[in-house]
């Protein structure tokens, strides 16, 4: 039963992955990455991370991803077509490339051995991670807020027409 | 095992029953609601075997007319997403309703029953995610129509309900803090309890988060005064290019938001299936008064004090939407960005302070 | 129980096809998006270490990667947004100069 949900899971996201590279529109792009972030947030809760699951989607596919859509609406970009991906070299040698590091990956992650207790126990609720989070990382936590003032900040300035 | 599947089912069916039946009686409602406050009769012309009661065959006729119309798509529409868009719209308000308990949980027959289609610990966030999952109905509608009007509309309406969203969910953290659980049915049990003999529901305990969250439910589901987004006869929405069902189906999300917003409104601040006295054996009353009930009785009164209070809020909602103007849209915005997620943050800190000093 | 490895392939697959989108693509909308897909892969990671190892602090981390993908996504596209308007254009091959 879980392998059979991990498959399912896995395949849906892989393919939608390889789709949201591959599609002509961005706007479509952008979707299938939604059903990439639905995937994701399956295989979190799978792996009992049910509060980064709920995050995951209100945050990427809730905000980020309509972000992106927004943006994309608002260029107005025409339907791009064969141009929109790159010529020469350096489209050919793409493919291989990412494949070397995909076996390179691979290699790796069979060399890996986790030593402890098996984790059959670790529940990532909102009650635990928010513990941890306000004890453990609280100093973190303050300067992740101060990131997203400067991100606000930042956007504002670069998205004034004129500035003086 | 194979009994919990059977329960699920079952509750799954009545809550999404309940939920798609109530969405279509409110076109109703609100038709009879309109025409009461502008001092109409209303519609009351269509009958079934001469039979009309008040025209509640309405909604069946005009579901009938929406199915029979003509279904057209524009020539330059992207098809697929063009059909896709109401689909959309449709799921993500109908599969909010799985965390809403509707009753008390329970034991029968040695099994834990949860009157609430999905126990999970993080429901209120699922309930926001999925919320804000509805925008893509709005958004993929205005793009695939491929029309400057519905496009405009589009990014009218989705920047309307991305900026509520922020207040809605953070006017909600003050219950979040007191209650100290995510899950709705924990939040509902935290509200049985008693201060005086005053019930402690959300809407004593936290006045400002209840209207804050008022406010922006009523913006989500692009009721009146924040319908910009629609705006049927002035300025022309996201889904001017719907026709048939599809344009039914919106139509549909509207209604079934309104249901949503009532029944999260419900279960939040006005103690969802509790009834005042009422515990788990019968009403115990202040003045001494004591009433034996057996369980099942104790369990279906909360569940139909549930569905009343959800149908009271309707009614709030309607009652508001035929009485109040429309906003413009910097004045829309400057209420969402400048006046409702200053106060909702404000609220979040006295609560904790207030929290930190008892 | 599926094992660790399982997911970390599954990750580096993710994350290889987010190298690929971003080596193949020329639009800067599509370099975000893969790098959107890359940094969901890490976050894959992230969680599966946090569940084998019985730590939650790989969780921690994801909550913060998600923060900073936030504010990434936000300073990001209002730079595509000001390059647009002077170049017309959010073709990668098109931004060469340094200032204008």
């Amino acid at each position: 039963m879980e392998s059979v949900l991990f498959y399912t899971f896995a395949t849906l996201v892989v393919t939608t992955a390889l789709l949201v590279i591959f599609s002509n529109h961005p706007a479509y792009s952008v979707l299938y990455l939604v059903l990439t972030m639905f995937g994701l947030a399956s295989l979190y809760v799978m792996l009992h991370a049910y509060f980064v699951a709920a995050i995951q989607l209100m945050v990427y596919a809730g905000a980020i991803l309509v972000l992106f859509l927004f943006v994309i609406m608002l260029l107005n970009l025409e339907r791009e077509g064969e141009e929109s991906f790159r010529s020469g070299p350096s489209r050919w040698l793409a493919l291989p490339l990412t494949l070397v590091f995909l076996v390179e990956l691979y290699t790796v992650v069979m060399q890996i051995h986790i030593k402890g207790s098996k984790g059959l126990s670790v529940e990532g609720n909102t009650e635990s991670l928010g513990h941890l989070l306000f004890t453990q990382h609280l100093l973190p936590f303050e300067i992740i807020s101060f990131v997203l003032l400067a991100a606000i900040l930042g956007t504002t300035i670069l998205s004034k027409r004129n500035w003086k | 095992m194979y009994f919990d599947i059977i329960i699920k089912i079952i509750l799954t069916g009545v809550v999404l029953g309940g939920a798609l039946n109530l969405a279509g009686l409110l076109t109703w409602v609100e038709r009879k609601q309109s025409a009461v406050m502008q001092d109409r009769i209303g519609a009351n012309r269509a009958s079934l075997f001469g039979l009309r009661i008040l025209g509640l065959f309405h909604p069946l006729a005009d579901m009938l007319k929406l199915i029979l119309k003509e279904d057209f798509t524009p020539r330059y529409a992207h098809k697929i997403l063009h059909a896709l868009a109401p689909f959309v719209s449709v799921f993500f308000a109908l599969i909010a309703f799985a965390a809403i308990p509707i009753g008390n949980d329970f034991a029968w027959r040695g099994h834990a029953i949860h009157l609430q289609v999905a126990h999970i610990n993080v429901g209120l966030l699922y309930i926001l995610s999925v919320m804000s999952m509805g925008v893509y109905g709005v958004v993929l509608a205005g793009f695939a129509s491929n029309n400057n009007y519905s496009f405009l509309g589009g990014l009218r309406a989705s920047s309307q309900m991305i900026s509520y969203e922020i207040t809605m969910g953070v006017s909600i953290m003050g219950i979040v803090m007191m209650d100290g659980s995510l899950n709705l049915q924990n939040i509902v049990q935290a509200q049985g309890q008693y201060w005086h003999h005053l019930p402690l529901w959300g809407i004593f305990l936290q006045p400002v988060s209840f209207f804050l969250f008022l406010t922006a439910a009523m913006a989500e589901t692009k009721r009146t005064p924040f319908d910009l987004p629609e705006g049927e006869s002035e300025i022309i929405g996201y889904f001017v290019e719907y026709s048939g069902m599809k344009f039914g189906m919106f139509f549909l999300t509207d209604f079934l938001e309104t249901v949503l917003a009532s029944a999260l409104l419900t279960t939040l601040f006005l103690g969802g299936w509790q009834i005042p006295y009422l515990f788990h054996d019968g009403f115990h009353f202040p003045w001494g008064t004591v009433w034996i009930m057996a369980q099942p009785w104790v369990i279906l009164l909360g569940v139909i004090a549930f569905s009343i209070k959800v149908i009271f809020f309707c009614w709030f909602l309607m009652m508001i939407r035929w009485t109040l103007p429309r906003f413009r849209y910097d004045q829309l915005m400057r209420l969402g960005w400048k006046i409702m997620l200053p106060i909702s943050l404000i609220n979040i800190l006295v609560t904790g302070l207030v929290m930190v000093l008892l | 129980m599926i094992p660790l490895s399982y997911y970390l392939i599954l990750s580096g697959i993710l994350f290889s096809i987010g190298v690929l989108g971003i080596l193949i693509r020329r639009n800067a909308i599509m370099i975000l998006l893969s790098l959107e897909i890359m940094l969901n892969a890490v976050n894959l990671s992230f969680v599966s270490f946090s569940r084998f190892s019985g730590n939650l602090e790989g969780q921690i981390f994801v909550f913060f990667i998600m923060t900073i993908a936030a504010a990434e996504v936000a300073v990001g596209l209002a730079i595509l947004i000001s390059i647009f308007r002077n170049k017309k254009s959010v073709d990668t091959d098109y931004m060469k100069s340094l200032r204008w």
